[in-house]
């Protein structure tokens, strides 16, 4: 049923072959019972933008929740960087999420702190004292186009503004791995494409982008790496993928 | 050094934010700490004050007069004194004659002066005067004096007022037991309203909370900002507790002293610092302990 188009991975010797995202037999499944991913294997290299897609509940979420050990894998093993990070201790967690940048799509932007304070945040809480603060904040804003809105508060910005300050916040500690979990699913066709094109951009600066979402058209359009989930299962891995498997009925 | 600033400053700011956002529950919380410290500076005070009295009536009770007879020998006497002073219940011996007595009672009493030359002669007696280690021995001494002959009979002089001393003994102890109880209520109620300001702050701050996880802050670096949240009104509890403690010390001794002229009564200012800087610490301490129970319970890092 399934087209893996990928081997299954393996921890390769080499750091430059070796992933920097890799599930061996990943299972979770939750206290109550359900069961989110059943036998998950994937490898993800450096630069790779890959596009997670599946209905609503199929799983994208848990992973992306297991990946910075918001929860934790019931089986299997996920490696981030070299590090196997399901039996990692508490105390090494905040290491292992600055390796990541993330972007919601409740954007969660503090409403009362003003773009630039809302991106600076992202530093003062893991690196107090950071020198140059000021000037890294407002070059996170000029990569995604905000530099003007410093002092503009997040109500009185559009949502695509909002997810550009989230995004903006996600990449002002220079993470290796951008994590965007359904980033336009609150936004419009057009404020869409705007958001894929600056992570595209952003991945083009060397970083991995992995972007769970159900919008067809963008990963249509994109035509990038596409893991497909369905009932907690990767079905399909395809280097230029599609949204639907090719053939497949549009519902 | 400029990471740790620069964290202690943050914590500090979020801490002062959190305690003015939520200004009713914050207060709350200050009120109650700071009543419980009122009541245990208060009674640390009360406590000292009535010991003083207690102390000093104690001391007054084991000074014992032993009258002697006029027609005592100075050997005699130097022999009894001597024989006082190798006990180990007595503290102190000292010999007052008839013209040394005669010179005290002139003093306490003018009139006196005019008896005795009235009079022609001094009629008062010569006396050992016996302070004793513990006031239980008077009965004791009163025995034991009365077996040498140049003692006289009757009763021997003392102030023993077995009473008052009494009277105040319970009303230590009734004191310790009463603060002892509320003070014990009121930090269990303290500790429950602290953690519930911090529960509160927490709710609040849910969304940064979130996004400092997320970004990868550490457990301390979230923690920190309740528990000095939690200090900062243990402080102020301190501060407010102290200054009525100290004011109202002021004011109780001085009317007291007033009313009460016969009261061995007064004014301890270097007690009242201990009892001050003991107020503050405890308030910190009291603080910071409901604010971790509070960050235990609800801060899920």
């Amino acid at each position: 049923m399934s087209v893996l188009t990928l081997p299954r991975p393996a921890l390769a010797a080499d750091p430059a072959l070796r992933p920097v995202i890799s599930f061996h037999g990943v299972g979770k499944t939750y206290p109550n019972g359900t069961t989110a991913l059943r036998d998950v294997d994937l490898a993800i290299y450096q630069k790779d933008f890959v596009f997670l897609v599946g209905a609503s509940g199929a799983g994208k979420s848990t992973l992306v929740r297991l990946l910075i050990r918001e929860e934790v894998a019931s089986t299997g093993r996920i490696f981030v960087d070299g590090q196997e990070i399901t039996r990692m201790p508490r105390r090494r967690l905040p290491k292992l999420r600055r390796k990541f940048g993330i972007v919601f799509q409740d954007f969660k932007l503090l409403p009362r702190s003003t773009v630039a304070q809302n991106v600076a945040f992202a530093l003062q809480v893991t690196r107090p004292g950071q020198r140059h603060l000021k000037e890294k904040v407002e070059e996170a804003l000029w990569i995604v186009g905000l530099e003007d809105k410093l002092n503009k508060f997040p109500d009185e910005l559009s949502g695509g503004e909002q997810q550009r300050v989230a995004i903006a916040r996600a990449l002002v500690h220079r993470p290796r791995i951008f994590l965007a979990d359904e980033p336009t699913g609150n936004l419009d066709p057009d404020t869409s494409w705007g958001i894929v094109q600056l992570l595209l951009q952003i991945n083009h600066r060397g970083t991995t982008v992995l972007m769970a979402t159900h919008n067809r058209e963008v990963v249509d359009l994109v035509r990038r790496r596409v893991i497909a989930i369905e009932n907690g299962r990767v079905v399909r891995d395809e280097h230029e993928g599609q949204y639907l498997k090719e053939g497949e009925a549009t519902i | 050094m400029r990471r740790l600033i620069a964290s202690l400053n943050f914590a500090a700011g979020s801490a002062v934010q959190n305690f003015r956002r939520n200004l009713t529950v914050s207060l709350a919380a200050v009120l109650t700490m700071g009543l419980i410290l009122l009541m245990a500076g208060g009674t640390a005070l009360g406590r000292h004050t009535i010991k003083q009295v207690l102390e000093t009536e104690q001391s007054r009770a084991s000074n014992m007069r032993i009258y002697l007879e006029d027609g005592a020998s100075l050997a005699q006497i130097t022999d009894f004194k001597s024989r006082l002073q190798a006990d180990s219940r007595i503290a102190t011996v000292s010999f007052m004659n008839k013209d040394q007595a005669a010179k005290e009672a002139s003093q306490q009493e003018e009139t006196f002066a005019e008896s005795l030359r009235v009079l022609g002669s001094n009629p008062l007696p010569a006396s050992l005067n016996v302070t004793l280690k513990k006031e239980t021995d008077l009965a004791w001494l009163n025995g034991y004096a009365h077996q040498n002959p140049i003692v006289q009979q009757g009763n021997l002089a003392t102030d023993y007022n077995p009473d008052v001393i009494n009277k105040l003994n319970t009303m230590i102890t009734v004191i310790s037991v009463v603060a002892a109880v509320v003070v014990g209520v009121l930090f269990f109620i303290s500790l429950v309203i602290i953690m519930n300001t911090i529960r509160t702050a927490v709710y609040v701050r849910r969304r940064e909370i979130e996004i400092m996880k997320l970004v990868g802050a550490t457990d301390w670096f979230v923690r920190w900002p309740f528990l000095l949240e939690g200090m900062l009104g243990g402080t102020l509890a301190a501060v407010l507790a102290g200054v009525l403690v100290a004011v109202s010390y002021n004011v109780l001794v001085s009317t007291l002293h007033l009313k009460l002229l016969f009261f061995p009564l007064h004014y301890d200012g270097t007690y009242l610092i201990v009892v001050l800087f003991a107020t503050g610490g405890a308030g910190i301490l009291l603080g910071a302990l409901g604010s971790y129970l509070g960050v235990r319970r609800f801060l899920a890092v």
